[in-house]
């Protein structure tokens, strides 16, 4: 097709030939309005399915943990020898145990003793680690790598011996298996919080802030947390089914909470010594169990696509 | 170029569109585009201008969401035995064909980034290989002898231990050699090159450049590189082809390109590219971003960001217009209408172009 | 096999043996504090429960009890069992329980490891298909849901209501009674491999090597097994770790579930006996088998990445 004749299909009009010029050339730079980082992330997160499932069973089953035991007729540690072993009905909704004690208000309590075991332990694990980084990244030099070869020792006995052990020898009740759990899980918390203090350290405005003669602690404290927020929260979100699972795992090893406090670890190994005659005593907590260790993951997941992509690996 | 030209690439009017999650994306619109055995073409243009899809499509390597919607890219040869003429539509072959026949065979491609393209758990030896036995069922003793040459070819030296090398043992540099020797294991005609310096050393950009003129001559190859940087088209092209929003703007000889540009996008580019006699703060940058591809572009898609845009840019999308003179030059602009006002370019690129000139050219110096 | 990987070995080797030291120390200290006593008979007067313990040497003062001990186990002597197997050698007791849980360890994180790589390619291969979707639900739940609950699921399942699986392990069928514990501990090795897989594959494929393969006109077929599967492969090793720890975790309660008689549940009734020497010898066997199988894994993935130089970057 030559040019004269692409020329002809067009219509033009008699201004077609002025220059367009008296239009402000940068009105076309079409920025998107800043949004806030935090809005991003929401918007990723409630866009994950699994993410919004998950935390909604959260909220549904800790409700339910507060406030079951508060508005029911009976109470976990009631022991009724006339109504032993019954099967869920109207009145005790999940049934009874051995004791009689109605199941209902136990698996709640149960859960309520749960969640406040593992969300105090990784609180306590954050402080822990993130003061152990701290400690370790900012001082630097020797006291560094003492640390870390501590840290080493430390990450090389397999979590289980360490609970086992520390679990005997303080008697276990709530406190000390929180203060076991506590024990477990700092470590990934103190690597990145040294990590990031590292990092820190080496940024102009600290060292400047040092050759006037001003700590640069503090600096370095106030500039690291909104740093590893997102990081610690991924964490946590993670740490927090291990806890859950460990306190599991501490009843079944026989060192869980005392006679007749519940948690789901106490509730479920009971019920699996009476597994064949009355099922329903174990497949209740165990399912409890589950969605929350589920539901925990998942939130887990959702907040690390949404917050950090670069842990996506891991 | 007054000898006979043997056509190896014809694109015509090739559209290209992506499907992604904020909508389609119309990435390639219409482009045009002919390569000549033995001569080279640079495709010029920002990042997201189409100009890597383009060659992606020649290939057949496009994402899984993107489709070609119209348009063919004819491949012409001369069979190995028979030796008479064939031609094929690449966009219509199957995966199939296009992997046995096309990919590795006839064309052949260098990537931008050394450090990524090469499989870091295979030995170079392997890789270089591995094409030839592959498609032309050498023994292996063949292809080692035939993997040596190309290494010398390419210019390393001891090619015995670097073919037991991985690539983690070699720099940017070698690397890049390396791939080059890939792209020639099977002796394709066509050779395409996406930003083949950008990822390097500015020492070693030049070297690299040179290595692709030489084998080129010793080879007879057709070279198609893609680049935003007119510096590495200075060097080495043939042709321009400046690339812009998914459609070419302006298209001519080297010469042309760098001393007649009649494209205002054109314009923009040459003005902002540095060299040594322009300090930094002088450095031009052409307003605004390139449009979103997404949307349906009314009009020219240039004019927003064009200081001389006609009231028809905003309507009507420009046409090629042969530019008087030369049988090369062509420019998508209204400015080119003979009813449009007389626009010349930029008084400061004028200079800049005519200083160039004086020095001896942009090829070869 | 170069100089610098053979000092890093070495290097290893010693770190490894001084953390095994600080946790026999530890571990020893800690069971030595452990409240009760393992003579815990309610019939023996103070005199003759004095007499024992001295007969065992608890009346020794910690350090020197230490250096018998330690002397005693480099030759093989890890005392004896002071109530649950009443003067048994421990080191007997342990070889006769440990074969059982290497076993069932061993077969469930092979199978695990073979069937999540394939779940993860596939779902890698077929991305954003329902195969892909199911894969992932799959992955999510068997990565969360930790491995007693499907124990106690395959027992009542298959056990309990089908009669297809022994509900008790039996050292008469040991094959077909490992049948239940191995598929309980292989679904986290599963889960867990199927999803690093996934995600490391589809980044290999995204990566330029494999557009450079395409590039060269190599068959989809040759693509991913010449090229994206090695590379895709290579980095499990490196979450092997975490899987063997869970693995090891997994096996104390699926051997107490499935009554598997291991080293997990003598360790578990050692620790409801306090039979110091058993508790004192499976833990440490637990840490040294980690420590080792850390140090292993660490090795391996120096020698079959290329990329990665033992001890170079130390």
């Amino acid at each position: 097709m030559t040019q004269n004749q692409a020329l002809k299909e067009f219509q033009f009009q008699p201004d077609d030939f002025k220059l367009a010029r008296h239009q402000d050339v940068s009105v076309v730079e079409q920025i998107t309005p800043a949004r806030p980082a935090w809005k991003d992330s929401v918007n990723l997160f409630l866009r994950n399915k699994g993410a919004v499932i998950g935390i909604c069973c959260i909220v549904i089953i800790t409700l339910f943990a507060i406030f079951a035991p508060m508005l029911s007729s009976w109470k976990y540690d009631d022991i009724n020898t006339a109504l032993q072993n019954i099967a869920p009905n109207a009145e005790h909704w999940f049934g009874t145990d051995t004791y009689g004690r109605d199941l209902w208000v136990r698996l709640w309590q149960g859960t309520r003793i749960s969640l406040f075991v593992a969300v105090m332990a990784i609180l306590i694990d954050v402080v822990i680690g993130v003061t152990y980084g701290m400690i370790s990244g900012y001082f630097g030099g020797k006291v560094d790598s003492i640390m870390q070869r501590i840290q080493e020792v430390i990450n090389s006995i397999p979590t289980l011996v360490v609970l086992t052990i520390l679990l005997m020898v303080m008697q276990s009740n709530l406190f000390t298996i929180i203060l076991a759990l506590a024990f477990t899980e700092w470590i990934g918390m103190s690597r990145i919080t040294r990590a990031q203090v590292l990092k820190t350290k080496e940024e102009e405005f600290v060292l400047a802030s040092r050759t006037l003669g001003a700590s640069s602690f503090f600096i370095i404290f106030k500039e690291i947390l909104p740093n590893i927020y997102s990081q610690m929260i991924i964490m946590i979100m993670m740490s927090i089914p291990n806890a859950i699972f460990y306190e599991a795992y501490l009843s079944f090893v026989g060192l869980g909470l005392p006679i007749p406090e519940a948690s789901l670890g106490t509730l479920i190994n009971d019920g699996f010594n009476t597994l064949t005659i009355t099922p329903y005593q174990m497949t209740i907590p165990v399912i409890v169990f589950s969605i929350l260790m589920l539901s925990f993951n998942l939130v887990g997941d959702g907040l690390r696509d949404a917050l950090d992509p670069t842990m996506k690996e891991m | 170029m007054e000898k006979q030209r043997e056509r190896i690439l014809k694109i015509r009017d090739l559209n290209i569109s992506f499907k992604t999650s904020g909508g389609t994306v119309k990435a390639v619109r219409g482009v045009n585009l002919d390569l000549y055995k033995g001569e080279t073409i640079a495709i010029v243009g920002e990042s997201g201008s189409g100009k890597s899809v383009t060659t992606k499509a020649i290939m057949g390597l496009l994402a899984n969401n993107g489709q070609i919607d119209s348009g063919m890219i004819e491949y012409h040869w001369n069979d190995e035995y028979t030796n008479e003429p064939k031609t094929v539509d690449i966009c219509q072959l199957s995966e199939k064909e296009l992997q046995s026949e096309i990919r590795g065979r006839k064309i052949a491609m260098v990537f931008q980034d050394p450090m990524t393209s090469l499989n870091p758990t295979m030995t170079i030896g392997k890789q270089i290989m591995e094409p030839m036995i592959y498609h032309y069922k050498r023994t292996k003793k063949e292809a080692y002898e035939k993997a040596l040459e190309l290494l010398e070819l390419v210019g390393i030296t001891d090619a015995e231990k670097r073919m037991k090398n991985y690539p983690h043992q070699l720099s940017g540099g070698m690397r890049q050699r390396i791939v080059i020797a890939i792209a020639l294991s099977c002796d394709p005609y066509v050779l395409i090159c996406d930003e083949p310096t950008t990822a390097l050393d500015v020492t070693i950009q030049a070297k690299i450049l040179e290595l692709i003129q030489d084998i080129q001559k010793k080879k007879e190859l057709s070279v198609i590189y893609i680049t935003h940087d007119l510096g590495v088209v200075a060097k080495v092209a043939d042709y321009v082809n400046v690339m812009y929003a998914g459609k070419i703007v302006e298209t001519g000889t080297i010469d042309e390109i760098f001393y007649d540009p009649r494209h205002p996008y054109t314009w923009g580019l040459l003005s902002s590219m540095p060299d040594l006699d322009t300090s930094d703060d002088e450095l031009y940058t052409i307003p605004g971003t390139p449009p979103n591809l997404a949307q349906d572009i009314q009009g020219d898609a240039f004019a927003p960001r064009n200081e001389f845009a006609l009231n028809i840019d905003l309507r009507e999308d420009p046409p090629m217009f042969d530019v008087p003179g030369s049988k090369s030059h062509q420019v998508a602009s209204w400015l080119m209408h003979p009813n449009a006002p007389k626009v010349e370019m930029p008084e400061t690129l004028r200079k800049r172009l005519e200083l160039m000139k004086k020095k001896g050219g942009v090829k070869d110096e | 096999m170069s100089k610098s990987t053979v000092r890093y070995i070495l290097r290893r080797l010693a770190i490894s043996a001084v953390t095994l030291f600080v946790i026999l120390v530890v571990l020893f200290c800690m069971v030595r504090f452990l409240p009760g006593s393992p003579i815990n008979n309610e019939h023996l007067s103070d005199a003759q429960r004095a007499a024992i313990e001295a007969s065992y040497g608890l009346d020794l003062p910690i350090p020197q009890q230490f250096i018998k001990y330690v002397g005693g186990m480099l030759t093989g002597d890890f005392g004896v069992s002071m109530n649950l197997y009443r003067d048994m050698q421990v080191s007997s007791l342990v070889a006769s329980r440990a074969p059982i849980s290497f076993f069932l360890g061993l077969s469930a994180c092979i199978l695990g490891t073979i069937v999540g790589i394939l779940l993860g390619v596939v779902a890698a291969l077929k991305k954003n298909t329902i195969w892909d979707t199911l894969a992932t639900v799959l992955s999510v739940i068997g990565v969360s849901i930790p491995s007693f609950v499907f124990a106690m699921l395959i027992l009542i399942i298959f056990g309990t209501n089908l009669h297809i699986l022994p509900t008790m392990y039996s050292s008469r069928q040991p094959i077909y009674s490992a049948i239940m514990p191995i598929l309980a501990l292989s679904v986290s090795v599963i889960a867990n491999v199927a999803r690093f897989t996934r995600t490391e594959m589809i980044s290999v494929l995204n990566s330029d090597y494999i557009m450079l393969a395409k590039a060269k006109g190599l068959s989809q077929k040759d693509i991913i097994l010449k090229h994206a599967l090695r590379n895709t492969l290579i980095p499990i090793v490196t979450i092997l770790g975490p899987i063997l720890v869970n693995l090891m975790t997994g096996t104390m309660v699926v051997e107490k579930i499935c009554s598997v008689p291991g080293l997990g549940s003598l360790l578990i009734n050692s620790i409801q006996a306090s039979d110091y020497n058993v508790i004192l010898a499976c833990s440490f066997l637990y840490a040294a088998m980690y420590i080792i199988m850390m140090l292993v894994i660490d090795v391996s993935y120096g020698l079959i990445d290329p990329r990665i130089r033992l001890g170079k970057d130390d």
